[in-house]
């Protein structure tokens, strides 16, 4: 499908994955990070099966790399992973709610170090959710349920902070996402508030848009958000089960509410069951397959893709802007 | 009214109207009253309480509800969580009534979707219980109506309306049984099997009138072109429905001994006299004599002894790891939600109790109630301390008997635990460190208590 108005166009690209609770398939996504060359890091959680592994590596193409992580509270684990970023030293950073944690580990997976204890001071976590990393290399880390965000190095130390629980401007009530465009702006989906806050790249408030609801502009718990090369901003809508798109400064532009085709993976399953495919045929109304269900996140690259986390089919959708 | 008198039949109340409630729950209740309490029971309130884009954010699998652990741990934190107990409670019973096992229906969503539905409409009508359930897709599937044809019926379902949901045997004939079920044939549903490769699709209630079976029939002795709707009229009039369900409601809410033929008379001509809504019978039940005096006279279920204790001690009342796992306990001690062992739902009362559950009931109790990091105990233990300086045996034995009731134990074996509390003697909160004795001896003697016999009561 084609998503068009005056100044964007979207083309659906292509699907990647399916649903499984193991092995080469996806479940309970939460984030992605887009990697050089086409790389995807998936991170997904899951409570009924302990053991998931929470970082799972494909390729744009849809090729199987790996998997890594566990579960438990150990040094090196996880259990409620959040959000995931890739730094510019290359190592991967992963935000655990429950542990109160960011975790690095390199490319391949090894596990590399980690920071965080639970609290409310300076250097401490409640909940940390959504990261992006500034051009400089700092790391900005949603620290949900104390309601602000912090900066750390790639280190791990300690820099500033910004936010306070309400509902006035600069004030949040459980942030989810982060994203920083190309000026060092940084916008947050203040989830529990039903908008975005820009903010200066000192934290300095500067704009705000949306309200409860499911018409354009309007939100239902917004999760993970990203930028992209041209400073359009992608928030995906979690509970209106759709990805808006927005210009700097918050004016709607278009909303993807997802397109999904077979992936590669899918098309392997059923065809190696065609009881399953003949399932599939007795969908009543099979237009639904492709629509987009809890989407967690989006993530743009320099391509001009956008992929969105389709959280609860166990899938990501790919559009481009052309 | 007076707190000494009041606070006992206040925590019956709340053990079968709900899931139990802590002291200070229960001095809030009756500050308010009895009868007011149970019109506040009967009237649930649109805000529930629960937060649930905070539980969905964090629980990603509930979220989903892709299978029967989330959908059962999120059942069970609504148990514990809710403002609306008698809400719950009644999807408790219908679910027990109404049994549908996931392991057939193999749909989490559409599971946890009856179980709305009987939230829904729990203290509604009767009649459109019976026609939502006729609706539901997971019960189109569990009892095969989707097999229903026309020219080929399949009587499932319409055996087990008759017999298990709605009239008894004895009520009805072989004839009526075969009448009934062509009259349920075209109610199938869509999207059954669609779910590979991301998961089903949302199944749904689908009538077919090409499949229906549009001739003449006679049921329990009406003769007519009978679709379901007519059946559902013709059975939610019949007197023997409004004795069926008030010896239902009477062995769930008051007693696990048979129902007595006045209690049974006055809930089924309530039920008859206000066309078949089950708040009016409700009310009637709740403010009877013959409830208020059913005192710990029904074996807990499995879901009562996880709720209730999870909830007394204060444990999950915000999302956190570790839900479904506690969830499985009821299944360890004989009960597993949303899977009912056979359509006739669970055998209840002292069938509850065998020599594994019952290790398994006191285990997680005595885990549970011993944890002096759960507030619900510490608040246990700030209350007996601030009842006097000097704790003796009698009282600590007493006071948490209290506290976590009020339970009443037989004699001899009030006396046991008084016995063992005499032997480290009095508790002086004047000494230096004694607040860590009396954690130790409230915990201790927790620990004893939910290894009674009378605990197992409700």
């Amino acid at each position: 499908m084609v998503i068009t108005n005056k100044l964007v166009n979207y083309q659906y690209d292509h699907t990647i994955g399916m649903d499984d609770f193991a092995g080469r398939a996806f479940r309970n996504l939460s984030d992605l990070a887009v990697f050089e060359n086409g790389v995807l890091f998936v991170l997904q959680r899951g409570e009924s099966v302990h053991n998931n592994p929470s970082v799972k590596i494909c390729t744009v193409d849809e090729e199987w790399i790996g998997e890594f992580g566990s579960y438990g509270q150990e040094s090196g684990q996880l259990m409620w992973p959040c959000g995931i970023a890739i730094s510019n030293e290359e190592e991967i950073y992963v935000t655990d709610e429950w542990n109160q944690k960011v975790l690095i580990f390199d490319l391949e997976g090894t596990f590399v170090s980690e920071w965080g204890i639970k609290g409310s001071s300076e250097g401490e976590f409640d909940s940390p959710s959504g990261i992006a990393f500034e051009q400089s290399g700092n790391l900005l880390l949603v620290d949900a349920r104390n309601n602000r965000i912090q900066r750390y190095t790639s280190k791990g130390e300690y820099i500033d902070t910004f936010g306070s629980q309400g509902s006035r401007s600069g004030e949040f009530n459980m942030p989810w996402g982060v994203a920083v465009n190309r000026s060092g702006e940084i916008y947050i989906s203040d989830w529990r508030n039903d908008r975005i806050q820009k903010f200066s790249s000192h934290g300095e408030y500067i704009l705000e848009w949306g309200e409860p609801g499911s018409n354009q502009g309007e939100f239902n718990r917004p999760a993970g958000l990203c930028v992209d090369e041209d400073g359009l901003v992608y928030v995906a809508d979690w509970h209106n089960d759709r990805v808006q798109i927005f210009d700097s400064e918050g004016s709607y532009l278009a909303e993807l509410n997802g397109d999904a085709t077979m992936s590669k993976w899918g098309a392997q399953l059923l065809e190696a069951n065609p009881l399953m495919e003949g399932f599939r045929q007795t969908a009543k109304y099979p237009e639904l397959e492709g629509k987009l269900f809890r989407p967690r996140s989006v993530r743009c690259d320099k391509m001009g893709r956008i992929y969105i986390v389709d959280s609860c089919k166990g899938r990501l959708q790919i559009y481009k802007k052309t | 009214m007076s707190e000494s008198v009041d606070i006992p039949l206040m925590a019956h109340l709340m053990r079968r109207a709900g899931f139990g409630a802590r002291r200070d729950e229960l001095e809030n209740y009756c500050g308010l009253g009895y009868a007011e309490t149970v019109e506040w029971l009967l009237h649930p309130s649109e805000d529930n309480g629960l937060d649930e884009d905070i539980v969905t954010r964090y629980y990603i699998d509930i979220d989903d509800l892709r299978n029967a652990d989330p959908t059962n741990a999120w059942w069970l934190y609504r148990m514990v969580n809710t403002n609306n107990p008698l809400e719950e409670k009644m999807a408790l019973f219908w679910h027990g009534l109404f049994a549908t096992a996931y392991e057939k229906v193999e749909n989490g969503r559409a599971t946890a979707e009856q179980i709305d539905m009987f939230r829904r409409h729990c203290l509604g009508n009767f009649r459109t219980i019976l026609l939502e359930l006729s609706r539901d897709p997971a019960m189109i599937i569990w009892l095969d109506n989707n097999t229903n044809h026309k020219g080929a019926p399949n009587e499932n379902y319409g055996r087990e309306l008759l017999e298990l949901f709605a009239m008894g045997v004895g009520n009805y004939t072989e004839e009526d049984v075969k009448d009934c079920a062509r009259a349920f044939t075209g109610w199938t549903i869509a999207n059954f099997n669609a779910r590979y490769p991301w998961g089903p699709f949302p199944m749904e209630f689908e009538y077919r009138p090409e499949d229906h079976d549009d001739d003449d029939k006679t049921f329990l002795g009406e003769t007519g072109r009978f679709n379901g709707e007519d059946i559902i009229d013709i059975v939610s009039r019949h007197p023997a429905t409004g004795r069926f369900i008030a010896e239902k409601l009477y062995h769930f809410f008051v007693s696990d001994d048979p129902a007595p033929e006045s209690a049974v008379t006055q809930l089924s001509q309530e039920y008859m006299n206000s066309n078949y809504d089950i708040r009016s019978v409700m009310r009637v039940l709740l403010n009877s004599d013959f409830f208020k005096q059913a005192l710990y006279e029904k074996v807990k279920s499995p879901a009562e002894v996880v709720a209730s204790i999870v909830r007394l001690v204060g444990d999950y009342q915000e999302p956190k790891p570790g839900l479904i796992d506690v969830a499985y306990e009821s299944k360890y001690m004989g009960q597993e939600l949303l899977n009912p062992p056979t359509v006739e739902g669970w055998h209840t009362g002292k069938e509850w109790i065998d020599s594994g559950s019952l290790v398994g009931r006191v285990n997680f109790a005595s885990d549970q109630l011993g944890d002096l990091q759960q507030k619900g105990v510490q608040d246990i233990i700030e209350r007996i301390s601030k009842q006097s300086d000097r704790i003796s045996p009698d009282h600590l034995v007493d006071s948490c008997l209290d506290l976590v009731g009020p339970l009443v134990l037989e004699d001899k074996t009030r006396k046991t635990l008084v016995e063992k509390a005499r032997v480290l003697g009095d508790v002086d909160l004047a000494l230096d460190g004694s607040m860590a004795g009396l954690e130790a001896r409230v915990s201790e003697m927790l620990q004893l208590i939910v290894a009674t016999r009378e605990f197992q009561f409700a």
